[in-house]
C-alpha cells in the first residue's frame, strides 16, 4: 500500500497470470455481467421507452487486502457501479458475489446481516451527516441498528474509533456543523469502520476536500487499511490520487470496464486509446516519460444510445470498421493486463 | 509527488493537537428557550400566548361565577364592579363566559392542528419516502382535497357530521391534513435523497427507521412553523363555526359562540362582541409571533454558532 506503492509481490504476479481476471487466489468480491440500467420515462402515460445503461454488462473482482481505483469522466457510471456493488442502487441483472454469496440475492434479513461487511464513505462531507445527530449517535448508529454491542460497550467503542480517525473524545457530543469539511469526512469514515466492514467502498471520498486536506484523509485511509486490513473500492476522477493509492485500477468509460491492470502497469503502458487520452490529461503528465496530450474529439455519446460495437470508437483515432461491428471483450493483452480494444496488443 | 512526501513524514493521521484548534469553539447548546428571549417577536408570542392560557386555565380563581348562570336582574349590564367587562342579554357574566369559552376555542384549535398534524405529517412521510404508485396516488388526492375552499370543505363535513365542537374539530382538521401531507411530501422526498440517508441504508437502516431517525428530524422545522400558523387560523375557524351555530351548541361558552350572542345587539351592548374579539384577536396575534419567531429560528441554515 502507501509503504509500496504499486509493487506487486512474486504471489500476486502468480495470481494475476492466471486465465481470468477474478484470478484464483482470495477475491473478497467478484462482480459478473453486473448491468444496472434506469428506465428513462417519457410520454404521458410514462411508458418505459428507453434505458439508460449507466452500467453495462461489467465483471471484475477486488482481491483481500487490495486498493481498486476505478476512474473516468463523470458520467461514465463508476458511481452507480460502487452503489451497486453495495446496493445503494438496484441492479438489472447480474452478480456481486461477497465471499461468493450473492449479494444482490440476498433477502432482506441476509442484506441486513451481510450490510455491516460492505460499508461506504460518501463524497460529500456536509450531506453525509445528519445534521440533527450528534457525532456519537451518527458513529454509534450502525451499532445500534444492528443490535452490537451494549450501550457501554458502544460508548467505547465509538471513542476508540473517534481517536483512530484523528478527533477528540470532547468532539463526540457536537453537531456536525461544527466541523470542517476534512474532519467531517474523517467522523464518516470512523461511521463506515464501526461495524468492522471487510469492504469499503470511497466514493469519490476525497474530491470535495482542499488538497493539503486530502492527503491528511488518504493517509488516514492507508492507516486503517494496515490497521483493520481493509479491502477498498476506491473511486475517484482525479488520476495523480488514484495512481498513488492504488494497486490496480480500473477504467469505465460509457458504463464499461475498458481497461484493468495494476496501477504502475496502466500508468506506464495503457493499452487501450481511451486510458491514453485519459492519463495524457494528468498535468504535468509528459515530464514523468507520458506521451503528449491526446484532445479527444467530439462527446462522450450518450448512455441511452450507446454506438454499436466498441462504445469509444466514435472518439477513437485507431477506429477501424471492426470497431463499429464487434465489441471488444476485456481480454488479456498483457499478464495481468486487461483491455477491451481490438488493438490492444 | 507530494502526497508521496506526507505519506513519508506523517504515518500516522495529523495528532489531536493538530485538529484541536480547527474546531469552532464550543458554543453554549442554543436551548430554544433561551433563544427565545433574543428575539423579541418569539418572546412577545409567548408572552400573550401563555398569559392568555393561564387566564383560561385559572378560570376558576379568577372568578366564581357560572358561566352559564342567568341573572335576569344584569340582562346587558354594562361593565361594572360586579360583572367586570358586563353582561349579556340573559345577564350572563362575560368575564365568565369569555374564560370558560377561551378553555373550549384554545383547546378544539389545538386539538385541531394536532389532529391535522399527526395524519398529515404521516401521509406526507410515507407518500414522500415511498412514493411510486402508491405516492402519486395520495399525493393526487390530496391535491384534490386542497383544491377545495377549506372553509367550504369544513362546512360539508359539519353538515355530514352535523353541529358540534367534536365535528367542527374533525371538520377543519380534515382540511389541515392536506396543507401538512403536500409540505412533509415535498421536505421527505428532498431529504431522502440525500447522502445521509444512503449512510443509513448501508448501516443496515430498515425504512421506518430511517423515517423515524433521519427524515421527521429534518422535516420536523417546516412543521412546526406550519403549525403555529395554523393554530391561529385554526382558532378563527372553530370560532366561525361557534358563530354560525355549526360549532359548539349552545348554552356552552366559546369565542365564537358568544360573539354570535352579542351581534344583534352591537350598538346596544358592544361589550359582549368586543371583549371575546379582542381576547381571539390577541391569540391569533400571539401564536402568528411565535410562527415567526420559530421560523427563523429553527431554521439550520440561520443556527447560530
Amino acid at each position: 500500500m502507501s509503504t509500496q506503492p504499486g509493487s506487486p509481490s512474486p504471489e500476486n504476479v502468480r495470481r494475476e497470470g492466471e486465465t481470468t481476471q477474478a484470478a484464483a487466489g482470495e477475491p473478497l468480491l467478484e462482480i459478473r455481467n453486473l448491468r444496472t440500467w434506469f428506465p428513462v420515462r417519457s410520454g404521458v402515460l410514462g411508458q418505459k421507452t428507453e434505458w439508460l445503461k449507466a452500467v453495462d454488462d461489467v465483471s471484475f473482482a477486488i482481491r483481500k487486502g487490495e486498493t481498486f481505483g476505478l476512474v473516468g469522466e463523470s458520467g461514465c457510471g463508476k458511481s452507480t457501479l460502487g452503489r451497486s456493488i453495495v446496493r445503494l442502487e438496484q441492479p438489472r441483472s447480474g452478480q456481486v458475489l461477497f465471499e461468493g454469496e450473492d449479494v444482490l440475492a440476498a433477502s432482506p434479513a441476509r442484506l441486513k446481516a451481510l450490510r455491516p461487511n460492505m460499508q461506504v464513505i460518501f463524497q460529500d462531507p456536509h450531506g453525509s451527516l445528519d445534521p440533527r445527530m450528534t457525532i456519537r449517535q451518527v458513529i454509534a448508529e450502525g451499532l445500534v441498528i444492528q443490535g452490537e454491542a451494549s450501550r457501554d460497550e458502544r460508548d467505547e467503542r465509538v471513542e476508540h474509533l473517534v481517536r483512530v480517525v484523528g478527533l477528540r473524545k470532547e468532539h463526540l457530543d457536537r453537531y456536525p456543523h461544527e466541523f470542517s469539511g476534512g474532519q467531517r469526512q474523517r467522523i464518516g469514515i470512523a461511521r463506515a469502520l464501526a461495524l468492522r466492514p471487510k469492504f469499503v467502498l470511497a466514493d469519490e471520498a476525497v474530491s470535495a476536500l482542499d488538497v493539503s486536506v486530502q492527503s491528511q484523509v488518504l493517509n488516514l485511509l492507508s492507516d486503517l487499511q494496515e490497521e483493520f486490513g481493509l479491502t477498498y473500492l476506491f473511486i475517484a476522477h482525479d488520476l495523480a490520487v488514484v495512481e498513488y493509492f492504488s494497486d490496480r485500477v480500473g477504467v469505465m468509460y460509457l458504463g464499461k470496464l475498458v481497461e484493468i491492470a495494476s496501477a504502475e502497469d496502466l500508468y506506464a503502458d495503457p493499452r487501450m486509446p481511451y486510458t491514453q487520452a485519459l492519463l495524457s490529461a494528468i498535468p504535468g503528465g509528459a515530464s514523468e516519460g507520458r506521451q503528449e496530450r491526446i484532445i479527444l474529439k467530439g462527446d462522450v455519446p450518450s448512455p441511452l444510445n450507446p454506438p454499436s460495437g466498441c462504445p469509444f470508437r466514435t472518439r477513437c483515432w485507431m477506429a477501424q470498421d471492426v470497431c463499429a461491428q464487434v465489441a471488444p471483450p476485456l481480454r488479456e493483452v498483457r499478464p495481468a493486463h486487461w483491455a477491451a480494444c481490438h488493438f490492444a496488443d | 509527488m507530494s502526497m508521496q512526501g506526507q505519506a513519508a513524514s506523517a504515518d500516522r493521521a495529523p495528532t489531536v493537537d493538530d485538529l484541536q484548534d480547527a474546531v469552532a469553539p464550543r458554543v453554549s447548546r442554543g436551548r430554544l428557550a433561551l433563544r427565545a428571549l433574543r428575539h423579541r417577536s418569539l418572546l412577545a408570542g409567548v408572552v400573550i400566548c401563555v398569559v392568555l392560557a393561564a387566564l383560561v386555565a385559572a378560570a376558576p380563581l379568577l372568578t366564581s361565577i357560572d358561566p352559564n348562570l342567568q341573572d335576569p336582574l344584569a340582562t346587558f349590564s354594562p361593565p361594572s364592579w360586579e360583572h367586570p367587562i358586563g353582561a349579556d342579554a340573559f345577564g350572563r357574566d362575560l368575564f365568565a363566559r369569555v374564560l370558560y369559552g377561551g378553555r373550549t376555542t384554545m383547546l378544539a384549535s389545538l386539538l385541531v392542528v394536532v389532529l391535522g398534524c399527526v395524519f398529515g405529517t404521516s401521509i406526507g412521510l410515507i407518500a414522500g419516502y415511498f412514493g411510486g404508485a402508491v405516492g402519486f396516488a395520495i399525493m393526487r388526492l390530496v391535491d384534490l382535497l386542497l383544491a377545495f375552499p377549506g372553509i367550504l370543505l369544513a362546512l360539508t363535513v359539519t353538515a355530514i357530521l352535523g353541529p358540534g365542537l367534536i365535528n367542527g374539530v374533525i371538520a377543519i382538521a380534515v382540511i389541515l391534513v392536506p396543507v401538512y401531507a403536500r409540505l412533509v411530501e415535498g421536505a421527505t422526498a428532498e431529504v431522502r435523497n440525500l447522502p445521509y440517508v444512503d449512510a443509513a441504508v448501508t448501516l443496515g437502516a430498515g425504512p421506518w427507521r430511517i423515517i423515524a431517525r433521519h427524515i421527521l428530524p429534518n422535516v420536523l422545522s417546516g412543521v412546526i412553523v406550519l403549525t403555529t400558523t395554523w393554530l391561529g387560523i385554526a382558532a378563527l375557524w372553530i370560532t366561525a363555526l361557534g358563530f354560525i351555530g355549526l360549532g359548539v351548541q349552545p348554552p356552552t361558552p366559546e369565542w365564537g359562540s358568544i360573539l354570535n350572542d352579542g351581534q344583534n345587539y352591537i350598538t346596544l351592548a358592544w361589550w359582549i362582541t368586543v371583549f371575546p374579539g379582542a381576547f381571539l384577536s390577541l391569540f391569533v396575534i400571539g401564536v402568528n409571533l411565535v410562527g415567526d419567531g420559530l421560523r427563523d429560528e429553527l431554521d439550520p441554515t440561520l443556527a447560530r454558532r
